[in-house]
Parts: structure tokens; C-alpha cells; sequence
């Protein structure tokens, strides 16, 4: 009984943590995926180096552990408020070549990590941007202007290789 | 501050509770390992069993489910109910639930194993009196383990409580 009470507490702040920590800590994982592989390891590592022989604890907190997380998903779905709180939405860092100050303060993003994403994609200035979009997992996404083509992006690359 | 243009958001689907046939299959499984152990059936609370018999008030608290390797304890209380004291009493634990545990410790101290018995002495009580024998031990193997505690004063056996443990692996 104590096993469940304590995972569910534990994932509770963690997920609240993660939350109020921002979307840049997430590295491609949404929080509640990201708590789940921050959790199982300690959950199941005594077990496994018989620090705590007993499977039973381990099972018990593995199960509670994914019957959470289900059972949030679940109610994620359904639920949008529940969703939005959770995951928070994505936010707009960059609105037709200009770059949202407020936005990238708030979401601690750096020009230099917006001009990175914008090179992987082929692109070279900020004016060849419609959006630059923090998704809720802390990637980002770039979406170039209308009229920024292929042809374009591999002129960009190579000029930006050139110096 | 400006109102920017955003990208479109997702357009909406119906929203519905639907699974994967794995899913179906398992969640119940994934649901119930908790919802057994908030229930306890998987060890943590424990459980007093009492018995009035012969003049003797028998009490044994312990944990009917226990973990592999973890320490437990069975706690016995004894108290004379009888107008008459109680000469050389003893506890008596079984030796078959006993054998099967690691270390288990007596306070006050265990006296003999006298055949299929672990005798712990309780000294002489006079009426009204309580004794209480504790006893720590480490399961070593899952399984179950039966036997019982009694009280004897001489050659009398007065009151018997079994005892039921789940060692679960």
C-alpha cells in the first residue's frame, strides 16, 4: 500500500516540477514520458541488485507507475483542460521573420538556438520564416515563408557553408 | 502586445475510449497489482488475532503477507485472567513456522527448542499481569508458512493461536 501512495505522490511532483520547469527540459519526451523513465529505474533497480530482494515491491511499483501514466493519458484525452495543463501548448517563438521577445524569454530560447533550428532546415535569415513553434516535447519547429523552396534551401545551406 | 499569427491549430476528432486487443487483455492485469496492494493483499498491514482460553488472554499481531528478505515481527501478548497467578509460563512458538526463517530473535530471550516447539520463558504471572514476547525474523524463501503460538504454564497447554504468513517472492 505504501509502495502505491508513494508513486503516485512522487509522480505527482515530478509531473508538477517538469511542468513548471518549461517545455526546454523535456529533450523530445513528453513529462509524462519523461517521469516514467526518470521513475521505472528506481523503482526497479533494488530488485535487480537485490538491495531489495522482494519482486513483489517492484512489480507493485511498476504497475502503479503505468497504470498512472494510462490512466492520465487517458484522461488527457478527453479531458482538454487536463490536457493543456499536463503538456502545456506549444509556443510561437518566431511570427513571419521576427522574432517574439516576450515569448523566447518566457521559454528561456536564445536567438542562437533558433537561428541552429533554422539552419538544419535549410534556411539562412530569419525573414525566410513564417514560424518558429516550441512544441510541447521542447523541440522545435520551423515552418519557412511561402516562396521559400527547395531550390532556396539549398542555396541557403551552401551559403551559410560558404561563410 | 500584438496578437501574431500562428499556425493552424489541429482540427478536432471525436474523441472516443477505444483499444488495442493487447490492451484490453492486459490492463485489467496492470490495474489490479495496485488496486490489490491498497487492499493489502500484497503485503504491509498487520493483523491481530486474540484468544481467550483457560484463563489466558493470548494476542499475536503480525504481518499475514510479508516480502521476500524483509525483516518481520510477531508480537505476543499474554495476560493472566485467571484469580489464580500462572507458574512458570512460556510461550511457544512452532518450529515449523520458525525453521523456515533466518535469524529469528526472541525478547526476552529464547530458552530451548523443546521438540516442535521454541519455549521463551514468561517467568511466574500473577493474576492481572500482561507479558509480551516479541520476535524479529527475515524470510528467506517465498512460500507459506503455518504453525502457531501458545501459552503453557507447567505441564498445561492454555491457549493456542495459529499463525498464517505469506512470504511473497
Amino acid at each position: 500500500m505504501e509502495t502505491v501512495i508513494r508513486i503516485v505522490i512522487l509522480y505527482t511532483v515530478i509531473i508538477t516540477g517538469l511542468r513548471i520547469l518549461g517545455k526546454r527540459e523535456f529533450g523530445q519526451l513528453s513529462p509524462a514520458e519523461l517521469v516514467t523513465l526518470l521513475i521505472i529505474p528506481e523503482i526497479v533497480s533494488p530488485a535487480l541488485v537485490r538491495e531489495d530482494p522482494s519482486l513483489t515491491n517492484a512489480i507493485v511499483g511498476t504497475t502503479t507507475l503505468f497504470s498512472l501514466v494510462f490512466v492520465v493519458s487517458l484522461l488527457m484525452h478527453h479531458v482538454r483542460p487536463l490536457e493543456k495543463v499536463v503538456s502545456s501548448s506549444p509556443t510561437l517563438l518566431v511570427s513571419d521573420g521576427r522574432f517574439l521577445a516576450e515569448n523566447m524569454n518566457k521559454e528561456r530560447v536564445s536567438p542562437e538556438e533558433i537561428y541552429t533550428e533554422i539552419r538544419k532546415v535549410g534556411l539562412h535569415e530569419l525573414a525566410q520564416v513564417r514560424w518558429v513553434v516550441l512544441e510541447s516535447d521542447g523541440t522545435m519547429s520551423v515552418i519557412p515563408k511561402p516562396g521559400v523552396d527547395r531550390h532556396m534551401h539549398a542555396e541557403s545551406s551552401s551559403s551559410v557553408g560558404g561563410g | 502586445m500584438r496578437e501574431h499569427e500562428h499556425p493552424p491549430p489541429a482540427p478536432e476528432i471525436e474523441r472516443r475510449l477505444q483499444f488495442h486487443r493487447p490492451q484490453l487483455l492486459l490492463m485489467p492485469l496492470m490495474f489490479a497489482v495496485p488496486i490489490l496492494a491498497l487492499l493489502g493483499l500484497l503485503g504491509g498491514p498487520r493483523v491481530r488475532e486474540e484468544i481467550d482460553l483457560g484463563g489466558v488472554h493470548l494476542a499475536v499481531e503480525y504481518a499475514p503477507r510479508d516480502h521476500l528478505e524483509d525483516w518481520g515481527r510477531v508480537y505476543v501478548t499474554v495476560v493472566n485472567r485467571s484469580p489464580a497467578p500462572l507458574a512458570d509460563a512460556r510461550a511457544e512458538f512452532a518450529r515449523a513456522l520458525l525453521d523456515a526463517l533466518w535469524q529469528p530473535s526472541f525478547q526476552p530471550q529464547l530458552a530451548r527448542i523443546d521438540g516442535e516447539w521454541y519455549v521463551v520463558p514468561l517467568g511466574d504471572l500473577p493474576p492481572g499481569a500482561t507479558r509480551a514476547v516479541t520476535l524479529d525474523y527475515r524470510s528467506t524463501d517465498p512460500g507459506r508458512l503455518n504453525g502457531s503460538v501458545r501459552v503453557r504454564a507447567g505441564d498445561e497447554a492454555l491457549a493456542e493461536l495459529p499463525i498464517h504468513i505469506a512470504v511473497l517472492p
